[in-house]
């Protein structure tokens, strides 16, 4: 596991700009950096590209490239990036979804904590796995 | 053309559906979806405003709460229109609207979009509805390029707004355009209750109107406003 306490560099997608200005807020108030905003999947590999972060918040339901599309793109192209998916409602095509593609569900709440633990987790998994850094 | 059928309530829907066991996890499903992402960023902007204590910010982080109550005032609208519990005819008499100006009024693009020229004789409250729910299903559901377009013929006032994406069925259009009747599939990648098209198209045909949608030649949708001409 990684230390709660570590800082980590997070790239942000949601298509709602206010989703995205309160993640901001809170990543940064628990000492994380958001590395770029994007507001669909195609924007957020183009962004990963360009400055690879140690994780994804990933909402799920977005217009152009939804995050069910992006999720098998960015594990090929960046297999080092904890992904954790971010959405409001999640029924079983949801869940078994994610289930299948191995990527960690926290629904949307007002409270950071969950989310917090899941990008911990995801980072530490992947570092387990892979024996290094995550980038 | 293709017309498409929009059920306009609860009743309607559970008629069309004949279960109504599967039209309860639907409605709940998208409420919930729909519901759930502006209340809990509501109550999330709300705690950071309160611990923040950089003018700046306060004014981004107000502003944005007061984005998502007006949103979840429209959903609460919607879902109340839906269900049959509040009128939704505008109380006033139809009279000359210039569509263009209006469409102008509510159109955040590019100007040069919209190009023509009409003025339809209806209730310029539904004008405004009809516009801005084509507008909105435009620019929410599809992609650029954008091209709104205005003219007269035969009586009759028109307004087609077009919008790009992929190619799209007139299965899929009918789907994607009755009020809850979404697959889960389709929830988790075209997000709202779809209940304001269906709103806006009776107040339309309420003033000798309709409004239709169709697929576009090389993908994307084609929604037309058609109202008396003044």
């Amino acid at each position: 596991m990684t230390e709660r306490s570590e800082r980590l560099r997070v790239l942000v997608v949601d298509d709602e700009d206010d989703v995205r200005l309160l993640l901001r807020l809170q990543l940064e108030a628990h000492g994380h950096t958001v590395t770029a905003e994007a507001a669909d999947g195609q924007a957020a590999l183009d962004l990963c590209r360009a400055d690879p972060p140690d994780a994804v918040i990933l909402d799920l339901l977005m217009p152009r490239m939804s995050g069910f599309e992006v999720i098998p793109k960015m594990r090929t192209e960046f297999p080092k990036v904890a992904i954790v998916a971010y959405t409001a409602v999640a029924g079983d095509f949801v869940r078994n979804e994610m289930r299948r593609l191995h990527v960690p569900l926290v629904l949307k709440t007002a409270n950071f904590a969950p989310l917090d633990v899941a990008l911990h987790a995801a980072v530490a998994d992947l570092r387990d796995r892979s024996g290094g850094p995550a980038r | 053309m293709t017309g498409v059928s929009l059920p306009v309530t609860l009743r309607d829907m559970a008629v069309q559906v004949g279960d109504v066991d599967l039209l309860r996890r639907r409605v709940l499903n998208v409420v919930g979806h729909e519901l759930r992402t502006p209340v809990s960023t509501l109550s999330g902007l709300a705690t950071e405003l309160e611990a923040c204590d950089d003018d700046r910010k306060r004014a981004e982080l107000a502003a944005a709460v007061a984005r998502s109550a007006r949103r979840l005032d429209r959903l609460v609208e919607d879902l109340l229109l839906a269900a049959g519990i509040t009128t939704v005819v505008p109380v006033e008499d139809p009279e000359a609207v210039d569509v263009v100006a209006a469409l102008r009024s509510l159109w955040t693009g590019p100007a040069d979009a919209i190009t023509g020229g009409a003025v339809a004789f209806a209730r310029p409250e539904v004008v405004r509805r009809a516009l801005t729910e084509l507008l909105d299903n435009a620019t929410v559901y599809g992609e650029a390029p954008f091209s709104i377009r205005a003219w007269e013929a035969e009586g009759h006032a028109y307004v087609e707004v077009a919008n790009g994406g992929p190619m799209v069925s007139d299965q899929e259009l009918a789907l994607a355009s009755e009020l809850f009747f979404r697959g889960e599939r389709a929830v988790t990648t075209q997000a709202g209750l779809g209940v304001g098209l269906a709103l806006a198209r009776t107040l339309v045909q309420a003033d000798g109107g309709d409004i239709v949608l169709r697929a576009g030649p090389s993908g994307g949708v084609i929604a037309r406003l058609e109202l008396p001409a003044a």
